[in-house]
């Protein structure tokens, strides 16, 4: 059974069906073959899918960002980054890099950290002479942070499918974030000293940094009310999202003046609209999970893993392998959909720390968002830079070296992980 | 095209309005075990979800006339252009059996659960689940409109410019 839903998923996906309707459609033919589940049970269970308050965490994070972007904080925060690295050689993809490691602190989406990032670093490093393929590269790359770094869409996901405590999750997400931008842009670096990219500006100056800090404020305190919020038992992550957002609309509408009133109609709309692509996949991937689970799809998982190896190690490196590898033509949030609840039962089994799995897991699926010929992340990048996908992805390979070496490192390391939220909670 | 003005415009209003009340819902929670002086409430998360779901729905039809949920393209690009035409043709004549699938069972859900109250405002649970079938049928109109146009011009209608209100 799970395999033909398998089949079916794939094969309306690749005749272009949109994700949320391929698991739709499915689902739908499964339970009318089946004889003993009534029809109502897809509806029940699209409703069920979605009754959550967890959940209802993404459209608030969605509308901060949004918010913040509308608000033109975004332009703010790259000028932050670049007082901070715009000396440093090839400094605008270094100031790529850093902008996304802080929008990733304000916003949830990857998706929407590619749009707003993208928009101001790829043209203007197109016009300093950057190549169009590694300008796209670098933003795509760099918003790998946006799920690790909190707040995040995909944790508040994984930890509503697996069980898992959200605000935990966004706590271990915090340091392997910094290590993917570290470890990013070194890898650019590299690529940065074969072209000869220069720096932005000549100096560092403390002054510059300290002057634009106070400018990019406003939305550096987002991080600081979310994190420290939920770190301090005040809020759950979805409390600490609407927090986020009645900040978001405070600043922006009284305090910077960007947004005016009535603006909010139209805000409220694409937040909504973006809202439903996450729940119309959401909805049918509950029908798509239950009906996997009621074939018990992840024992299968178990005993193909206890045949392969006995190792704990081993097997959640076969299981990220297979992520990333099926990661190139499947996008993020399917793996997550369809291998998170699975996965994470084997790897309970084998007595790995849940909080501990879930980052490395949501990581590895992000790699997926980058990955050619089928990645959310890059198809944003490079339609923003205007570049074919097979041109745009031709820079990409090194910063998927550079991110599977994270993975792999946060595998064989737990503490990067789970140092923060066994301290804080 | 005025019917189709005044369509759009009542849509968007009442996805404001369930968007705004989710956030209103779980704002008013949150604060109100900060701030003494707010009456304590127990009906804030069921309102944030309820409303959360409605808007979900209320906007499905709006995403898909904006082409909003996106597909593969990779093999479909690699067709001849008639062919390409009878498999759009395909996926949103499926999409649709899917979309009118959930509109008949959201009645019929609705309808079983009609007696069914909700612990905390104590709602009746039908009402709640009319979402479902009113976000299908708004789906599903647009879908025909898609269709429609498939099979006159050969391509899905581009993304309309004026989908996003004035």
């Amino acid at each position: 059974m799970t395999l033909i839903l398998f089949v079916l998923f794939f094969g309306l996906l690749f005749i272009g069906m949109p994700v949320a309707f391929c698991m739709g459609v499915a689902s739908t033919v499964v339970v009318f073959m089946m004889e003993r589940l009534p029809p109502s049970f897809i509806v029940s269970k699209f409703f069920a899918g979605l009754d959550s308050f967890p959940l209802m965490a993404i459209p608030f994070y969605i509308l901060a960002g949004n918010l913040m972007t509308e608000g033109g904080l975004t332009q703010k925060i790259v000028n932050f980054a670049n007082a901070l690295v715009g000396h440093v050689r090839g400094g605008l993809a270094h100031v790529s890099i850093v902008s996304a490691a802080f929008f990733s602190g304000v916003s949830g989406s990857a998706t929407a950290d590619t749009a707003a990032i993208g928009s101001i670093m790829i043209p203007s490093m197109k016009k300093q002479g950057y190549a169009a393929d590694f300008s796209v590269s670098v933003v795509a790359a760099a918003c790998t942070m946006g799920p690790i770094i909190p707040p995040s869409i995909l944790f508040i996901v994984y930890g509503s499918l697996v069980q898992t405590s959200i605000g935990q999750l966004f706590l271990a997400g915090f340091l392997p974030g910094i290590f993917m931008a570290l470890m990013l842009m070194a890898f650019a670096g590299v690529t940065v000293r074969k072209h000869g990219y220069g720096p932005v500006h000549a100096q560092f100056s403390f002054r510059h940094v300290v002057r634009t800090f106070a400018e990019a404020g406003w939305a550096m305190l987002v991080p600081v009310i979310i994190i420290g919020g939920i770190v301090g038992g005040l809020f759950t992550p979805t409390e600490a999202g609407v927090i986020a957002v009645a900040y978001a609309l405070i600043v922006s509408i009284f305090i910077l003046k960007t947004v005016r009133i009535s603006d909010l109609p139209r805000i409220f709309l694409e937040a909504a609209m973006m809202n439903c692509i996450v729940m119309m996949i959401l909805g049918p991937a509950t029908v798509f999970g239950a009906l996997m689970i009621r074939d018990y799809f992840p024992d299968r998982v178990m005993s193909l893993l206890g045949w392969l190896t006995s190792d704990p190690t081993a097997s959640i490196f076969l299981m990220m392998a297979f992520i990333i590898v099926i990661g190139f033509v499947v996008d993020t949030m399917v793996m997550i959909i369809m291998f998170a609840y699975p996965f994470a039962q084997v790897a309970a089994q084998f007595g790995y720390d849940p909080i501990h799995f879930g980052v490395v897991f949501i990581l590895a699926a992000t790699i997926g968002g980058i990955t050619p010929p089928v990645g959310s992340l890059l198809f944003v990048a490079c339609s923003i830079g205007k570049v074919g996908l097979t041109e745009g992805s031709r820079a990409i390979w090194p910063f998927v070296v550079a991110l599977t070496v994270v993975t792999a490192v946060l595998i064989l390391y737990p503490p990067i992980t789970t140092i923060l939220p066994q301290l804080l909670f | 095209m005025t019917i189709r003005r005044w369509y759009d415009r009542i849509i968007i209003a009442l996805v404001f309005v369930s968007f705004s009340v989710m956030l209103g819902a779980a704002l008013i929670g949150t604060l109100a075990r900060y701030l003494t002086f707010l009456p304590v409430i127990t009906w804030g998360e069921e309102v944030t979800r309820f409303a959360g779901i409605w808007s979900v729905f209320l906007v499905s039809g709006l995403s898909i006339r904006r082409g909003a949920h996106l597909g593969v393209d990779m093999f479909t690009r690699l067709m001849t252009p008639k062919i390409q035409r009878l498999v759009a043709l395909a996926v949103f004549l499926m999409v649709l059996g899917f979309v009118l699938i959930l509109l008949v069972y959201g009645i019929v859900l609705s309808a079983d659960n009609l007696a069914q109250i909700s612990p905390a405002l104590e709602w009746r649970m039908g009402l709640v689940y009319l979402c479902i079938p009113i976000g299908a049928a708004l789906m599903s109109f647009e879908l025909v409109i898609v269709i429609i146009h498939v099979l006159r011009r050969g391509m899905p209608p581009p993304p309309p410019a004026d989908a996003s209100p004035a």
